[in-house]
C-alpha cells in the first residue's frame, strides 16, 4: 500500500449516509419498434462500506441501472423520471440524473468517486493501447500528479491486485494478459483514484469458477481495505450469497425485494425471488429428483411443492461408449511456407466407458479439452491417436476414430448432439420442421406430410406447440430454441446423446425446465447422456458419473456418491471449493485454492 | 408415455411477436430505408428504359441531320396562340433555325416563334426492330409528323439527336454492369466458395491470386487488353470482350466476401449440427450456407454493376473500349473529349454525364440499403 | 517485426512474376510481331537495314518460342534496366517514361495526402454525429463523389474553369513555361494548377474513405472499451481520439493497399483529360499505335510501383497495431 492511499481516505467520512439516492428512477429506450422500459421506478440507497449485490436475471434492467448512475447508458437511451443523488464527500450534494451526461459535474465522479469495472475485460480495456497507459491516463484525470508518480502509483496498484511482475506488465498489451489478468487490470485501473464507490457489472461471469473465485476475493479484500460501497451486479445467485452483504432483486426493470443477505436467501418474501432460489442446483445441498418449475412455483407461491429426492438410479448396463486412450492435438504456428511449429495437446490419453442409460457429465474449465473430446467422440474432429468404439444395440460396434464419412451418417442417426447455443445452432433461414426434420428426411426418407406429424409431435415431447411448425427461429424466446435443439436431438430416436454446454447460455429458470425436461425424455426413451459442463452444480444435480477435465487430462472418475463425500483429486478439490454456493451460510468453508 | 409437466406454457414466453421469416424482415428493413427505396425505383425505371429504349427514343439514334450540327435542347411548350389570339392547349417544340457567321464560321441557333412542331403520345415515327421479336414505329413521345425532328437534349456534331442517343445507349451500359456483374458473380462464388469451404493450399493460391490482382492498376490494365481487341470486330464480339475484361477485377472482391462468409460460417454451430444431421457437404453447402450469405451477395452484385459501368464508360471514352457506332453512354462522352466541343455543345457532356450520374447513384444508395437491410447487426 | 516485413516480402515475389507474366502477354497480344512493324515503318522511311534487324531479332528472340522471348525481355530488364525499344519513336523507353513516371506518382502521393486529410476528419465527424445534417451532407457527398467518374469530373472542372474563370487547363504548368527551367515563379505557376488534378483524381477516393472511416468508427463506437473510458470521467472528445478513432485507424491505413492502384488508375485516365505530363498520355498514345514495348513496360513499372507502395502500407499498418505484429 502506498501512503497516498492512506491519507486519502476521509476519517471523519459519514458512513451512515448514503453514497448514491436513487429514487423513483425510469431509464428507457427509444427504438424503432417503440419503447423499451429497461428500468422502471427504482429506489434505492448506496450505503459506503457495504457491499451490495444487484441480482436479476437477462433483460431485468440490473446492468443499466447501475449505468444510468454514472450517466453512461448507451443510445438510444434516456433517463426519463426520477433523481439519482450523489452526495460529495464534502457535503455537497447533486442530482445526476438532471445533469448533461458528458458533464464535467458528471466526469468529475466517473472514475474518480464512483468507478466500475465490466464483464468483458477483453474488449472493455481498448485493445491497441498498453494497460499501463490506460491506467495512468484516468490517474492524470483526477489526481494532482506527475507523470512519473501516476506511473509509480500505477506499477503499484498492478502488484496490489496481483499481478506478477508489474513493472513489465505496465508495458503489455490487454491481448497479452489472461482473461483473470485483464479483470485485475481493469480493477488496478477502477482503484487507481480511491473511488468511493466502485460498481462491478458481472465482474467475474466470463471467468472460469477458480479465477472467479480469486477475483471477488479480490474485490472483498480491497473493500475492507478501503472502506468503499461495492456494488455487484450478477445473475449468479452463487455470487451473491458469497459476497453480499445486501442484496437487491431486480425483475423486469422493478427492484421487487432487498433486505441483507442471510434474510433473502433464508426468507425470501416475494415469490420471484422465491422461485428463482429454489430452482438453481445446489452443490452439496440436497439431492432433488427435480428442479422446481419456476411457473408452479409462481402460480402456486405460498404453498410450494415439497421437493421430491432423488431417486436411486438404476444399475449401470452395457457399455455404449469405450474410450480407450484417446488424444487430440492442435497444430499451432507455422505459415504458408513453413511448417507447424508446435502441438497443443488438446486431450490426452483419456480413457472412459459409457454404461446405457446413465447420464455421464465432463466437467472442467475453459481449454480442459472437454468440448474437443466431445467433438472426437462425435467423430466431429478424429482423435489424433486411441480409439473410440460406440456400441449400439442390433447393430455392430462402430469405431469412431476410423469411421468414414458414409459410416459416421449412419452413427449420427443414434449419437446426436445438444449445442451449447441454441442461436448459433440453429439456421436462421430455415423453418422449424426443417430444422427438426431433416435429420428425419435424410434418415428415412419419408414424405412432407408425414414428416410434418412427426416433427409437431416431436414438439409437443418437448413441450412446444405443434403449431410452431412453420416459424422462423427467430420467433422463439431462449429457452424455447433450445427445446427445439433438443427435438432435433431426439428426432431420429437415438441411443446416445451428447450435450455439449446445453443449458450454460440459459437464465436460471430456464436452466432448470430444460434440465428437467432432459431427465423427463432420458426416462421416456431410454437415453444415454454424454453432459459436458463448466458448472459443477448442474453436472452434480443431472450426472450419475463425472469425469474431471484439467488442462487436457481427466484427472478424476467420480460417482454422484464420491463427488458428495469429497474428490480425492487436488484439482477436483479446489474446483469444488471455488463454485460459488447459493447459501450465504456455507460462504466461509475452507477455501482450497 | 409419460406426461410432461413440461406442455404448460412457457417460462420465458414473453411471447415473440414477430412470426415473419427472414427475407420478410428484411424486406421490411430495406422499405424503411427511404432513399434505398426509392433509388429501387428509379433503378427499375432504368432498367426498363434499356428494355423499352427503341419504343422511348423519340427519334432514331443513328439519323443524321446536317441542318442541326450541334444544335441546342429545345423545350416543351404547352400553349398555341392561333390567328384571332386564342390560347389552346397543344403540347410543341419551337423549330430551330440555324444561322452560320460567315466571319468565325460559327453556328447559332434561334427559336422560330412561327414555326412549331406538334408533340405527342404514341406518335408514328422511325421503324424499329424490337428485340428481334417485331417490326414497329410507334413511339411513346415525339413529334406527330414523322418528318420532323426533335432534339429535346440537344444533337451532336452530325447533328443525331442525343436524347434518342441516351436512351438506345442505356441498353449497352447498363447491361454491361448485369453481364459483368454475372461473369463475376460465377467466378466469384466458385473461386470464393472452394477457397473458403477447403482452405489450405488452395485456398491460399486462391488468395495470392486475388491479392495479385488487386494490386495492379486497373485501368492501365484494362487499357493494354482492349487495346489488343482489333478494330475490326464485330460489335457484338467487342461488347463481349470489353465484358469480360471489365468483370476481371469485379469478381475478386466478390470471391473474398464468399470465402469470408464460407470461413465464418464453416465452423458455426448450425453448419456443423446440419452435417451431424446426416447432410453431405453439398447440401451443407446448397441448403445451410448460400441461403445465409445470398443477401450479403445480392447487395455486393448490387454495388459492383455501378463500379463495371463506370469501367465501361472510362475505356469507351478513352476510345479502347466499344467503338463507335455501338452507342453507350461511353461512345456518347467520348465526343466531348475537347475542351472545345464542350464549350460550344455542353449538352453533349451534361446529357450522359447525368445519366452516369443517375444511374450509379441509384445503385448505390440500393446496394447499401440492402446491405443494411441484409446485416443483422447494423447500427 | 523484421520476420513480418521478410514474409511480406516473400509473397511479393509470385505478384512480380505474375505481374511480367501479364505485362508480356500484353505485349505480345497484338498479331503479328513488332519487327514486321518496324520492318514496315522503316521501309516507308525509305531504309531496311537487315543486320539491324538481325540485331533487333536476335536481342528479343522474335521468331523463337514465347518463353525464350519472356527469358530475353525479362533479362534485359533485370540485367541493364533496359525495356526495349519504342517503336514509334525509335528511342529507347527509358529515355522516355521516367519524368513521365515520376509525375504520375507524385500525384498520386500528393492526391493520397489530400484523401487522407479530407476523409479522416469528415468521416469521424459523420460517424460522432451520425444521422446529423452535417452527417447527411458528408453521406450525399460521398455519394456523389462515388458516382462520377473522375474523367468526367475533369471534363466539368475544365470547362467551368475555362468558361467562367478563362483559364486554360491543361498541363500541369501554362504554356509560356513549359520549356522554361525550374524557376520560383514556375513552380508558382505549377502549384495554382497542379490542385485540379489532385482534386479531381481524389475525389472518389475521398468518398470511398469517408464511408469506410465512418463505417469503422461506427463499429467501435459502442464497444464496451469505449464506455469503459467514458466510466473513467475522460471528455468525449479525448476518449475518442484516443481509443475508437485509433482502433478505427487501422483498416483505415490498411485502404492504402487499394487505394494506391485506384489513384494511379484514375491519374492515368485524368492524365489523358487533361493533358498532364504524366504516363497516361503516353500509354494511351503507345496503346493506340500498338508501340507494344513502351505501353507493356509502363504497365509493368506502374504494377510494380504500386505492389511496392502496398508492401510500404503493410510494413506501416504492422508498425502501427501492434495485434498485426505480435501475429
Amino acid at each position: 500500500m502506498t501512503p497516498q492511499i492512506q491519507m486519502l481516505i476521509d476519517p471523519k467520512a459519514d458512513m451512515t449516509k448514503p453514497l448514491v439516492e436513487i429514487r423513483s428512477l425510469k431509464t428507457q429506450f427509444f427504438t424503432d419498434d417503440g419503447v423499451v422500459t429497461a428500468v422502471d421506478g427504482v429506489d434505492l440507497d448506496v450505503m459506503p462500506n457495504r457491499t451490495m449485490v444487484v441480482l436479476g436475471q437477462s433483460g431485468s434492467g440490473k446492468s443499466i441501472m447501475a449505468r444510468s448512475i454514472l450517466r453512461i447508458v448507451d443510445q438510444p437511451g434516456k433517463i426519463t423520471e426520477g433523481s439519482i443523488l450523489y452526495n460529495h464527500a464534502d457535503g455537497r450534494t447533486i442530482d445526476l440524473a438532471k445533469l448533461r451526461a458528458g458533464s464535467p459535474e458528471v466526469r468529475e465522479i466517473r472514475g474518480k468517486d464512483i468507478s466500475m469495472i465490466f464483464q468483458e475485460p477483453m474488449s472493455s480495456l481498448g485493445p491497441i493501447t498498453k494497460i499501463g497507459k490506460q491506467i495512468v491516463e484516468t490517474i492524470l484525470l483526477h489526481r494532482n500528479v506527475t507523470k512519473i508518480e501516476a506511473k509509480e502509483i500505477a506499477i503499484d496498484l498492478l502488484d496490489r491486485v496481483g499481478i506478477p511482475r508489474p513493472a513489465e506488465r505496465f508495458e503489455a498489451y490487454p491481448f497479452e494478459l489472461s482473461g483473470g489478468m485483464r479483470q485485475r487490470a481493469m480493477i488496478a485501473m477502477a482503484l487507481s483514484c480511491e473511488p468511493r464507490l466502485l460498481i462491478a457489472d458481472e465482474p467475474s461471469t466470463a471467468l472460469d469458477v477458480t479465477t472467479q473465485a480469486q477475483i471477488l476475493d479480490l474485490i472483498a479484500e480491497l473493500k475492507e481495505e478501503r472502506q468503499m460501497g461495492v456494488m455487484l451486479i450478477t445473475h449468479d445467485m452463487g455470487v451473491a450469497a458469497e459476497v453480499a452483504e445486501d442484496i437487491v432483486v431486480m425483475y423486469h426493470g422493478k427492484i421487487i425485494e432487498k433486505n441483507d443477505v442471510y434474510s433473502i436467501f433464508d426468507a425470501p418474501k416475494h415469490p420471484y425471488t422465491r422461485a428463482l432460489l429454489a430452482s438453481v442446483p445446489k452443490l452439496g445441498g440436497q439431492r432433488v429428483h427435480r428442479l422446481p418449475d419456476i411457473h408452479e412455483l409462481l402460480k402456486n407461491p405460498d404453498n410450494p411443492p415439497a421437493p421430491i429426492p432423488a431417486k436411486p438410479r438404476p444399475p449401470a448396463g452395457e457399455p455404449i461408449v469405450k474410450v480407450r486412450n484417446v488424444s487430440v492435438e492442435f497444430p499451432v504456428g507455422g505459415g504458408v511456407f513453413s511448417k507447424p511449429t508446435g502441438v497443443i495437446q488438446a486431450v490426452n490419453n483419456v480413457s472412459f466407458d459409457v454404461y446405457r442409460g446413465e447420464t455421464f457429465g465432463i466437467v472442467g474449465e475453459s481449454g480442459s479439452g472437454k468440448s474437443t473430446l466431445s467433438r472426437a467422440i462425435m467423430g466431429i474432429r478424429p482423435p489424433t491417436s486411441g480409439s473410440i468404439e460406440f456400441l449400439r444395440q442390433d447393430k455392430p460396434p462402430t469405431e469412431i476414430s476410423t469411421a468414414d464419412k458414409h459410416q459416421m451418417r449412419d452413427v449420427w442417426r443414434d449419437m446426436r448432439m445438444v449445442f451449447q447455443d441454441p442461436q448459433s445452432s440453429l439456421n436462421p433461414r430455415l423453418r422449424v420442421i426443417d430444422l427438426i426434420g431433416q435429420c428425419i428426411e435424410k434418415a428415412e426418407g419419408i414424405g412432407r406430410k408425414e414428416l410434418s406429424e412427426r416433427v409437431a409431435k416431436l414438439l409437443k415431447q418437448v413441450g412446444l406447440s405443434p403449431e410452431y411448425l412453420l416459424r422462423h427461429p427467430n420467433a422463439f424466446s431462449g429457452g424455447q430454441r433450445q427445446r427445439l435443439g433438443v427435438a432435433r436431438a431426439l428426432a431420429t430416436r437415438p441411443e446416445l446423446v451428447i450435450a455439449d454446454e446445453a443449458v450454460s447460455a440459459l437464465d436460471v429458470p430456464i436452466q432448470a425446465q430444460v434440465l428437467n425436461l432432459l431427465q423427463d425424455l432420458q426416462e421416456e426413451f431410454k437415453l444415454t447422456y454424454i453432459f459436458i459442463s463448466h458448472d459443477l452444480a448442474v453436472v452434480d444435480h443431472i450426472c450419475d458419473r463425472v469425469a474431471v477435465m484439467y488442462k487436457g487430462e481427466m484427472v478424476e472418475l467420480l460417482t454422484r456418491e464420491e463427488l458428495a463425500a469429497g474428490p480425492k483429486h487436488p484439482y477436483t478439490k479446489s474446483l469444488l471449493s471455488a463454485v460459488p454456493i447459493p447459501d450465504p451460510h456455507l460462504r466461509d468453508r475452507k477455501k482450497v485454492v | 408415455m409419460t406426461t410432461l409437466s413440461t406442455t404448460t406454457p412457457l417460462p420465458d414466453d414473453t411471447e415473440v411477436p414477430n412470426v415473419l421469416g427472414p427475407w420478410a424482415l428484411m424486406w421490411r428493413k430495406f422499405k424503411r430505408h427511404k432513399v434505398a427505396y426509392l433509388s429501387l425505383w428509379i433503378v427499375g425505371f432504368i432498367y426498363a428504359m434499356a428494355i423499352f429504349g427503341d419504343f422511348l427514343a423519340p427519334g432514331d439514334a443513328a439519323d443524321t441531320n446536317r441542318r442541326a450540327i450541334f444544335q441546342p435542347p429545345q423545350g416543351i411548350h404547352f400553349m398555341v396562340e392561333d390567328a384571332e389570339g386564342n390560347r389552346s392547349f397543344q403540347l410543341h417544340a419551337k423549330q430551330m433555325k440555324m444561322q452560320i457567321d460567315r466571319a468565325t464560321m460559327r453556328r447559332s441557333y434561334e427559336p422560330d416563334p412561327e414555326d412549331i412542331i406538334p408533340l405527342g403520345f404514341f406518335v408514328r415515327g422511325a421503324e424499329y426492330d424490337f428485340w428481334g421479336l417485331f417490326t414497329w414505329d410507334r413511339h411513346f413521345f415525339g413529334p406527330v409528323d414523322p418528318k420532323d425532328r426533335v432534339y429535346f437534349f440537344g444533337a451532336d456534331r452530325l447533328g443525331r439527336d442525343m436524347m434518342s442517343r441516351i436512351i438506345i445507349g442505356t441498353k449497352v451500359s447498363m447491361s454491361i454492369g448485369l453481364v459483368g456483374v454475372a461473369v463475376s458473380l460465377v467466378v466469384g462464388v466458385a473461386l470464393g466458395g472452394i477457397s473458403g469451404f477447403y482452405g489450405g493450399w488452395i485456398d491460399n493460391l486462391i488468395q495470392r491470386l486475388i491479392e495479385f490482382l488487386r494490386s495492379i492498376p486497373t485501368i492501365p490494365l484494362w487499357m493494354g487488353l482492349a487495346a489488343a481487341i482489333p478494330l475490326g470486330w464485330p460489335p457484338l464480339r467487342t461488347y463481349f470482350v470489353v465484358t469480360l475484361i471489365v468483370s476481371m477485377i469485379g469478381w475478386t472482391s466478390l470471391a473474398r466476401e464468399v470465402r469470408g462468409k464460407f470461413l465464418a460460417m464453416r465452423d458455426e454451430d448450425f453448419i456443423i449440427a446440419a452435417r451431424l444431421d446426416g447432410l453431405t457437404d453439398w447440401e451443407v453447402i446448397r441448403k445451410h450456407m448460400v441461403p445465409n450469405f445470398s443477401s450479403h451477395i445480392i447487395a455486393s452484385l448490387t454495388l459492383a454493376v455501378p463500379l463495371m459501368i463506370l469501367a465501361e464508360t472510362s475505356l469507351s471514352f478513352l476510345g479502347i473500349g466499344l467503338q463507335p457506332p455501338i452507342i453507350s453512354w461511353g461512345t456518347l462522352l467520348k465526343e466531348a473529349q475537347n475542351i472545345r466541343s464542350i464549350v460550344e455543345a455542353p449538352w453533349l457532356l451534361i446529357a450522359p454525364g447525368a445519366m452516369i450520374v443517375a444511374a450509379v447513384l441509384t445503385l448505390n444508395f440500393l446496394g447499401d440499403g440492402l446491405r443494411d437491410a441484409a446485416d443483422p447487426n447494423a447500427h | 517485426m523484421l520476420s513480418f516485413i521478410y514474409r511480406r516480402m516473400l509473397y511479393m515475389i509470385p505478384t512480380v512474376f505474375l505481374v511480367s507474366v501479364v505485362t508480356f502477354a500484353i505485349i505480345q497480344l497484338p498479331p503479328g510481331d513488332y519487327l514486321d512493324t518496324l520492318a514496315a515503318e522503316l521501309n516507308d522511311s525509305g531504309g531496311l537495314d537487315e543486320g539491324t534487324m538481325q540485331a533487333l531479332r536476335d536481342q528479343y528472340g522474335l521468331g523463337q518460342p514465347m518463353y525464350v522471348q519472356y527469358f530475353k525481355w525479362m533479362k534485359g530488364i533485370l540485367l541493364h534496366g533496359n525495356f526495349g525499344i519504342s517503336f514509334e519513336k525509335n528511342v529507347p523507353v527509358n529515355d522516355l517514361i521516367w519524368d513521365r513516371l515520376g509525375w504520375t506518382f507524385g500525384i498520386s502521393l500528393m492526391t493520397l495526402a489530400f484523401i487522407w486529410m479530407t476523409a479522416l476528419p469528415i468521416g469521424i465527424y459523420s460517424a460522432v454525429k451520425k444521422y446529423s445534417v452535417g452527417d447527411y451532407v458528408a453521406t450525399f457527398f460521398g455519394f456523389i463523389g462515388l458516382a462520377i467518374p473522375n474523367f468526367l469530373l475533369a471534363l466539368v472542372m475544365m470547362y467551368v474553369a475555362f468558361k467562367y474563370f478563362g483559364q486554360s487547363v491543361g498541363g500541369l504548368v501554362s504554356p509560356e513555361y513549359l520549356d522554361q527551367p525550374w524557376t520560383l515563379e514556375k513552380i508558382g505557376n505549377l502549384l495554382s494548377r497542379i490542385w485540379m488534378p489532385i482534386v479531381v483524381v481524389g475525389t472518389s477516393g475521398a468518398a470511398a474513405l469517408i464511408r469506410i472511416m465512418r463505417a469503422n468508427l461506427l463499429d467501435e463506437l459502442y464497444r464496451p472499451y469505449v464506455v469503459t473510458a467514458r466510466a473513467k470521467g475522460m471528455s468525449e472528445f479525448s476518449l475518442l481520439m484516443r481509443y475508437p478513432v485509433r482502433v478505427a485507424l487501422n483498416p483505415f491505413i490498411s485502404t492504402i493497399g487499394w487505394i494506391l492502384p485506384t489513384l494511379v488508375s484514375g491519374e492515368i485516365i485524368v492524365a489523358v483529360v487533361m493533358n498532364l505530363p504524366t504516363t497516361g498520355p503516353l500509354l494511351l498514345r503507345a496503346l493506340l499505335v500498338q508501340d507494344m514495348y513502351l505501353a507493356g513496360s509502363l504497365i509493368f513499372i506502374v504494377s510494380i510501383l504500386t505492389v511496392l507502395g502496398t508492401l510500404l502500407s503493410d510494413v506501416l499498418l504492422a508498425w502501427i497495431d501492434p495485434r498485426i505484429r505480435y501475429q
